[in-house]
């Protein structure tokens, strides 16, 4: 191993090693197909054995068969100098085909420290640009930097699965649901009507909740929430119309009514807000010190963009391998990227595009609330439908699970108090990837921010969605 | 191992020093190229296919080394 020295940084590179790669491709062709996957033309540091590299895949992809004629005749046409002399250097670089599974292993640490060092002097230059004012900015764009220079080394390896691996998963999978344990199924938020449609959210899945205001979508959100890092489950919870302390409230409310059904002693929420006896004082002191635990993060700053989401959701999975599950509220005040001159549908699109694509990375499910445009006021029935999602982009192409809230008392409160339905809310699954769609029926308690399942009325499946 | 990359060696001399013939006119185009899918194809070949095969692909070749 030496050192290169490029703009003064001393970067590691092993010369040696890639003449012995190279000499075993070229005299041994069939071993191409051992390093294509893990090895790109920028592991090499040398010019002329990059351009090796690149030959050699050429030839590869265009006809399978490499020679030493071939790449003496390309390195010829590219007037580079003395292409025998070049080759005979590489033939005679190896003694044995087992030496190239370690020269490969030299060539892709190299290259790794290489791209972690010019990462860091990125940063550097970042940090230091006068222009750059704003440090979330540039806190944002130097973990992407990171990220990008820890990621994708060449080494894809699980990309392509064969079929005993993915059936050796389903049938864990079986064998888990059928033991009953917890993690078989997707992750289950304690509601038993959704976790029975939904057979609980699965990792790297997009899941939007969308609703007209007041429906109760951030209410709904933090209970799933609660429920979920009850379990000791991490989740990272972007708020961006609610500061923290305003979730926290409602966090405490939801946890009071639970005391309540209990018969322990009642705290409404005018109290909580208010002023409360010493026995209530003692009581929501004990709601405080059941939640202190619970592992959920929120992040309240407004105006995130989708990059700051990114960067955040990652340094918090790095620090959290377990994360079960990210909740962003809502999809409308994501800021669009700075000069951005497309549509506000195309806009919204590539935002939900790119939220689908971080669950995927981070192996989570993603619940991404979302305001539904106007058009349902001025129907007659105002449940929502697939197509009030369709001003905003295609988001209902990138879900992988569409769920409505609709609450009927909060168009017709007359009827309700009538018909005795007061507070029940549909929670009506639209589209569902790997299920049916269909219809829940929760009973939202307003005064304490909190949906409980309603038995009344059976949930309604539509199998053939 | 060590005639294996003798043969190497020397097939990459020769196919230098072919190149240099076509560049001084001694060879055609034609005639380099057939030399060079012969070279690829050397290890599958007795050196009487070998001599066979080369003067057919290049007469004056074959006379020069013969």
């Amino acid at each position: 191993m030496s050192l290169i020295d490029v703009q003064g940084t001393e970067l590691p590179m092993d010369l040696t090693a890639e003449r012995q790669v190279l000499g075993i491709l070229i005299k041994h062709p069939t071993q191409v197909d051992r390093v294509i996957d893990r090895l790109r033309p920028s592991h090499f540091v040398d010019l002329a054995h990059r351009r090796i590299y690149e030959i050699i895949l050429e030839l590869y992809h265009k006809q399978g068969r490499i020679s030493y004629t071939q790449v003496y005749n390309r390195l010829l046409n590219e007037s580079i100098e003395s292409p025998a002399e070049l080759l005979i250097a590489l033939t005679e670089s190896f003694v044995s085909v087992t030496e190239l599974e370690p020269c490969v292993e030299i060539l892709r640490r190299s290259e790794g420290v290489r791209r972690l060092v010019k990462a860091c002097e990125s940063i550097k230059t970042l940090a230091m640009d006068p222009k750059a004012e704003d440090l979330a900015d540039i806190q944002a764009q130097a973990q992407e930097i990171i990220f990008n220079a820890t990621q994708g080394d060449g080494g894809p390896e699980n990309e392509i699965k064969n079929l005993l691996e993915v059936l050796s998963t389903c049938y864990m999978n079986l064998l888990n649901r059928k033991e009953g344990l917890e993690d078989a199924y997707g992750l289950s938020v304690r509601f038993p009507s959704i976790d029975g449609m939904t057979t609980g959210f699965k990792k790297k899945d997009l899941i939007i909740l969308a609703a007209r205001p007041s429906m109760g979508k951030t209410a709904l959100l933090l209970n799933m929430v609660t429920n979920v890092a009850k379990r000791d489950i991490p989740v990272l919870f972007f708020s961006l119309e609610m500061d923290a302390e305003q979730l926290g409230d409602r966090i405490v409310l939801s946890e009071l009514f639970t005391y309540k059904q209990e018969g322990r002693q009642v705290v409404t929420s005018h109290e909580y807000q208010t002023k409360l006896s010493d026995e209530q004082f003692q009581v929501t002191q004990q709601a405080f010190n059941d939640l202190y635990d619970l592992p959920i993060s929120i992040v309240d700053k407004r105006g995130l963009t989708v990059a700051e989401i990114r960067a955040k959701a990652r340094r918090f999975k790095a620090e959290n391998p377990n994360l079960g599950l990210i909740v962003i509220d809502y999809l409308q005040l994501i800021k669009p990227p700075a000069q951005s001159n497309r549509s506000w549908a195309l806009i919204v699109g590539e935002i939900v595009r790119e939220l689908r694509d971080l669950a995927g990375e981070l192996d989570v499910p993603l619940i991404l609330c979302s305001q539904l445009n106007r058009g349902v006021e001025s129907r007659d029935n105002k449940r929502p439908m697939m197509s009030d999602l369709r001003d905003s982009g295609n988001i209902e192409e990138f879900a992988d699970v569409v769920m409505f809230l609709y609450r009927d008392d909060y168009y017709n409160p007359d009827l309700a108090k009538e018909k005795g339905t007061e507070g029940i809310a549909e929670v009506i699954f639209a589209k569902q990837r790997k299920g049916a769609t269909g219809v829940v029926y929760l009973r939202f308690i307003r005064e304490y921010t909190r949906f409980i399942e309603e038995t009344r009325r059976p949930v309604e499946v539509n199998h053939g969605s | 191992m060590v005639l294996d990359k003798e043969l190497d060696k020397t097939k990459l001399l020769f196919l230098d020093a072919c190149r240099n013939l076509m560049e001084l006119g001694e060879l055609s185009q034609e005639e380099y190229m057939g030399i060079c899918d012969l070279l690829d194809r050397l290890d599958g070949l007795s050196r009487e296919q070998f001599e066979q095969e080369l003067r057919r692909v290049s007469r004056g070749l074959s006379d020069l080394i013969s």
